[in-house]
């Protein structure tokens, strides 16, 4: 939220390319750096290819073309870069995901006992101090069909927090939820944007945009078309279509 | 990928082991050479085998004389001719079951499931039996029940129950059905030497009873009223059929042949033998059941509202039936008939049970005369195979047309 | 006109037999045609001679399974009436009518013409049932979970060194080939066997079959497509004729393994296409949370995928029993004197020749009883669980 002078490039991409078929380019030549400490929002149009450029970061999915970078490391088909590059970004799904046959305790500790080989204990403890962190303490044994949707999105972010990232990946965290839970899931975010955590998020929710981004990206048709801080972009869009996909949104 | 800059410190073969893209080809590799292994020393093994009992696989016997007797055929065949003619006529015997069980069970499947699912509790209670009964026995089990307790319980020749008997001055007695434990006679018309005219008109019948079906479809497509045209070319081929009949009086295009009984067989008519028989219809039985609930599934899928909408709008019961409620009963109903049509060419194989010569039968009989058992399994796989892949093909394309158009 | 009689079961004919005239006349037809079928049919049954069963019942049962073993196989149905019955009690408060008709059931085979010594083991598997119902109720339930779990899984090594015995011909347990081996014993083994083995082999099919890599992939759709695609028969034929040949000579299986191994080829195939199904279940979101929280393929698959798949496949799993018992009849085609081979083997003995139909009655009986059990406990199975898998039967 604040501009630092001395700004540490975490994410370096580089003509980004991506082909879903042969004949369809999802990603046609995306370039931006991201910062540690940064909250950036992607704002665009669906199948703009925002979703699928946040999945080529973590290596969810393949880029084709073009080089990426996280803290350094370059993500090929090195399994150790890919495995070093998982470690460090953490993620968080539209539909929560979150593993239904075990309980809101053993969602969280399972990959920290089985990745980073962590003692149940640790795990454990660790766990809790997350769940404290989102809220949710006391719904640590239910299961999560037990818990409403905010409940659930709140403990898939103390999932991925387990694993210590350094950037955390939002793919439209908030749609899939119902008006009144949105607001419990976005605090938790701000709180993390507050505590310096690298943040990108894809979001509708032009309000969280404005108060917590320290940049925002503007994807279209498998490219950025604009970025800027929120004053800029909001307040004085340059390109034609910011412009037209600004006043969609916020005339409704 | 492009890599821009590799990390030139790191060595080459390091980086090769640890791409993702280098591993499961790696994995693959070794797969492919364990199974190569363990299937070529499979095969030498047999092949070894087979030598030291001095029958190298070939295929050339299929080209001796079979020395087989079949009683079934729809082919010219006797013990002179090769064993591939005998493969034919047990292929020919399977398939022509398999086509005539898959259209009677889909009827009586229809007609089980009206029962199943009638408000009257004793018809529909009959109908749940029954296809509890099916569902719990093996089919093995019903056919040897069927054709030992019931078909061959027949009388002999001797003793055989008939229908409409008549003796003639000779003391040859004919009837119109004769029912025996070899099987019925039927009376069945042949044709005469007036069937080369009645061929004309069966032409004309069938040209007219095709441009029947063109002029409706075409209309039902320009005026949207769907109109059995199928039922209607039907009609009018039989109607024409008719018309000819009466049309050529006294001079018959067929005659009826009716049975004679003799002393340790009947002849003439049309004769099905209890083996053809039992396995037809003990198959028909079972495979009916489980038609039936593939036929309720696809019924009770298809939503309530449906109806309701449908006589909402004012349709007819029987309209909104065959307009709304069955298309889309059809959407859940195929999967499962798919699976079970399958198993209906695979089923005829435990004719080979009940002494009826159908494909597998006749495999077995050639494998004990000859020896030839790996030529003949793999045969005989192929076959099978080459079935099951053409009815797959089908019911997918037919499922295809059935199913919802959804992006 | 509803009218106001407190008698429901008027009203209950009235709605569901006599509800309109149609429906009268037609159930006047159906009730004939039931009368005309039962004189003609039915009644004649019972004046058949009968006899031929009490004299055939060790036979149909056991095969040609030595007399004075037979307590070694009761030990067994012990086993399994025990933990049969604690698995009834997993689920069930009150006695459910499944188990209550199976024990009436046992009770009433008490009149059929067994030995002394069968008759005794009838009575102690009629306690044993009702002893392991209620018995498991003192456990926590985890503990019994793992009680049930663990004594299914021990049955089959169990029964298979019970009944095959492991001593020479004078000691406490002599060995008993499978040759031996017949009628329901015989069929009830493999099919349990069947399942042990066809179950985590058509998971590796299954997952062969998912897998990324083309080859794997290939292979595993190839096996499960081909042997799918042809008639049981077939494949017991292949291990009949083919096996002998492709071993070398030293080793010479018997016709039981033969007829194993092909069982066993044959079902993993199904249960592959079960577990695909299973799979297809599972949202691919489940695999996309699993890699971003950087657990490997192998961890993935062993700590989410699959503890979902097998908890939906348990009542697949239970009702493919009643397949796979059914389909084990085919084994008497190729000479094993299974429950259906055994009535071949009666049928030829002249003194019996003619009561075959009796027998063949009895043996539908015998399946109907036990695969209609069977299919009851697996819809039990589906709706504690709460799983519909809707699964067409396989014809």
């Amino acid at each position: 939220m604040t501009t630092e002078k001395s700004k540490e490039l975490i994410i370096e991409c580089e003509d980004v390319h991506k082909w879903y078929m042969p004949e369809f380019e999802v990603l046609k030549g995306v370039s931006c750096n991201f910062y540690k400490g940064e909250v950036t929002v992607i704002i665009g149009p669906s199948g703009s290819g925002k979703s699928s450029f946040i999945r080529t970061i973590n290596g969810l999915e393949e880029h084709q073309q073009g080089i990426i970078k996280v803290n350094g490391i370059e993500l090929t088909h090195n399994v150790k870069n890919i495995n070093a590059i998982r470690g460090k970004c953490g993620m968080v799904f539209q539909s929560f995901n979150l593993f239904p046959h075990l309980n809101v305790l053993s969602n969280i500790t399972l990959a920290p006992i089985w990745v980073n080989k962590l003692s149940k204990k640790d795990a454990e403890q660790r766990a809790y101090e997350l769940l404290e962190r989102v809220g949710i303490l006391n719904h640590a044994k239910k299961y999560p069909g037990q818990l409403s949707g905010g409940e659930q999105q709140r403990v898939a972010i103390a999932r991925s927090l387990a694993m210590d990232p350094q950037i955390m990946l939002f793919d439209e965290p908030t749609s899939a939820l119902d008006p009144e839970m949105i607001k419990e899931v976005l605090d938790v975010m701000t709180e993390l944007a507050k505590s310096r955590m690298t943040l990108i998020v894809i979001t509708h929710e032009l309000g969280f945009a404005r108060a917590v981004a320290d940049n925002i990206l503007f994807f279209d048709q498998g490219n950025i078309v604009e970025t800027g801080t929120p004053e800029e972009f909001f307040g004085s869009p340059k390109a034609e279509r910011t412009k037209l996909f600004l006043s969609q949104i916020l005339h409704h | 990928m492009k890599s821009s800059s590799s990390d030139s410190r790191s060595p080459r073969i390091r980086s090769l082991i640890e791409d993702d893209r280098f591993r499961s080809f790696l994995w693959q590799f070794i797969f492919l050479i364990l199974i190569i292994f363990l299937l070529g020393k499979a095969a030498s093994q047999v092949i070894s085998a087979l030598k030291t009992r001095g029958m190298m696989p070939s295929f050339k016997f299929l080209k001796l004389s079979s020395g087989i007797v079949v009683g079934e055929k729809l082919i010219d065949f006797d013990s002179s001719s090769s064993n591939f003619r005998a493969l034919m006529v047990g292929l020919l015997n399977t398939i022509s079951i398999s086509l005539l069980v898959i259209v009677f069970s889909s009827f009586f499947g229809l007609f089980i499931v009206i029962c199943r699912i009638s408000s009257n509790w004793l018809v529909s209670s009959i109908a749940k039996a029954y296809i509890e009964i099916i569902r719990n026995i093996p089919l093995l089990l019903l056919l040897l029940v069927w054709y030992r307790a019931f078909f061959l319980q027949m009388p002999g020749i001797k003793k055989a129950i008939m229908l409409g008997e008549t003796v003639s001055n000779e003391g040859t007695t004919k009837a119109s059905l004769i029912l025996s434990n070899r099987g019925f006679f039927l009376a069945w018309p042949v044709p005469t030497e007036r069937f080369a005219m009645y061929r004309f008109i069966l032409l004309g019948a069938a040209a007219v009873a095709l441009a029947v079906w063109i002029f409706l479809r075409v209309r039902s497509g320009k005026t949207g009223k769907s109109v059995p045209g199928f039922l209607w070319a039907a009609l009018s081929f039989l109607a024409i059929a008719a018309v000819g009949w009466l049309f050529m009086g006294v001079n018959h295009p067929f005659r009826l042949d009716l049975p004679k009984l003799g002393k340790f067989n009947a002849n003439g008519g049309l004769y099905i033998s209890s083996e053809w028989f039992s396995l037809f219809s003990g198959l028909v039985l079972y495979t009916s059941a489980f038609v039936a609930e593939a036929f309720r599934a696809g019924i009770q899928g298809v939503q309530k509202g449906q109806m309701e909408a449908a006589r909402a709008l004012g349709l007819g019961h029987l309209r909104s039936l065959r307009l709304i409620v069955i298309p889309q009963a059809k959407i859940v109903a195929i999967p499962p008939l798919t699976s079970i049509f399958l198993g209906v060419a695979k089923n005829t194989s435990l004719g080979v049970a009940i002494g009826f010569p159908d494909l597998f039968s006749i495999t077995g009989t050639i494998i004990n005369q000859t020896g030839r058992a790996l030529e003949m399994i793999i045969i005989v796989m192929v076959i099978y195979l080459l079935m099951s892949a053409a009815t797959s093909l089908f019911m997918n394309w037919y499922n295809k047309r059935v199913q919802l158009i959804e992006h | 006109m509803v009218s106001k009689t407190k008698n429901s079961i008027t009203f209950w004919l009235r709605k569901n037999l006599f509800s309109s005239w149609f429906n009268t006349l037609l159930t006047v037809a159906v009730l004939w045609c039931i009368a005309a079928v039962t004189s003609k049919a039915v009644l004649p049954m019972f004046s058949m001679d009968w006899s031929v069963i009490g004299y055939n019942l060790k036979l149909i049962t056991t095969g040609s399974y030595p007399a004075n073993q037979l307590w070694r196989v009761w030990i067994c149905i012990s086993y399994i009436s025990l933990f049969g019955g604690s698995s009834f009690g997993y689920g069930y408060r009150k006695l459910p009518v499944v188990l209550i008709l199976i024990l009436i059931f046992q009770f009433l085979l008490l009149f059929l013409p067994f030995s002394f010594l069968s008759k005794a083991f009838l009575c102690a598997n009629i306690v044993l049932t009702l002893l392991g119902f209620y018995l498991i109720r003192v456990f926590a339930k985890s503990t019994q979970t793992g009680i049930i779990i663990g004594a299914w899984l021990l049955l089959l090594p169990f029964t298979f060194i019970g009944i095959y015995g492991f001593t020479g011909p004078s000691g406490f347990m002599p060995k008993i080939t499978t040759n031996y081996w017949g009628g329901l014993l015989l069929s009830m083994i493999i099919s349990l066997t069947s399942i042990l083995f066809s179950f985590p082999i058509g998971l590796l099919l299954a997952i062969g079959r998912r897998s990324n890599l083309k080859l794997i992939k290939a292979i595993c759709t190839a096996f499960i497509e081909i042997v799918r695609g042809v008639p049981l028969i077939t494949i017991l034929f292949i291990g009949y004729l083919i096996i002998p040949l492709a071993l070398p000579s030293s080793l010479n299986p018997s016709v039981f393994i033969r007829a194993m191994i092909g069982i066993i080829a044959f079902h993993s195939a199904y249960m592959a296409e079960n577990f695909r199904g299973g799979f297809q279940g599972i949202p691919r979101t489940q695999y996309e949370a699993a890699i971003s929280l950087n657990l490997s393929k192998p961890k993935t698959m062993i700590l989410i995928i699959l503890p979902q798949v097998l908890k939906r496949m348990i009542p697949v799993l239970v009702s493919s029993f009643t397949g796979t018992l059914k389909d084990t009849s085919l084994i008497s085609i190729i000479g094993l004197l299974d429950l259906i081979g055994i009535s071949s083997a009666i049928a030829s003995n002249p003194k019996y020749m003619t009561s075959n139909s009796q027998v063949l009655l009895f043996m539908a009986l015998i399946y109907f009883i036990l695969c209609y059990s069977i299919s009851g406990a697996s819809n039990k199975i589906e709706k504690t669980l709460g799983i519909t898998t809707k699964q067409a039967a396989k014809p």
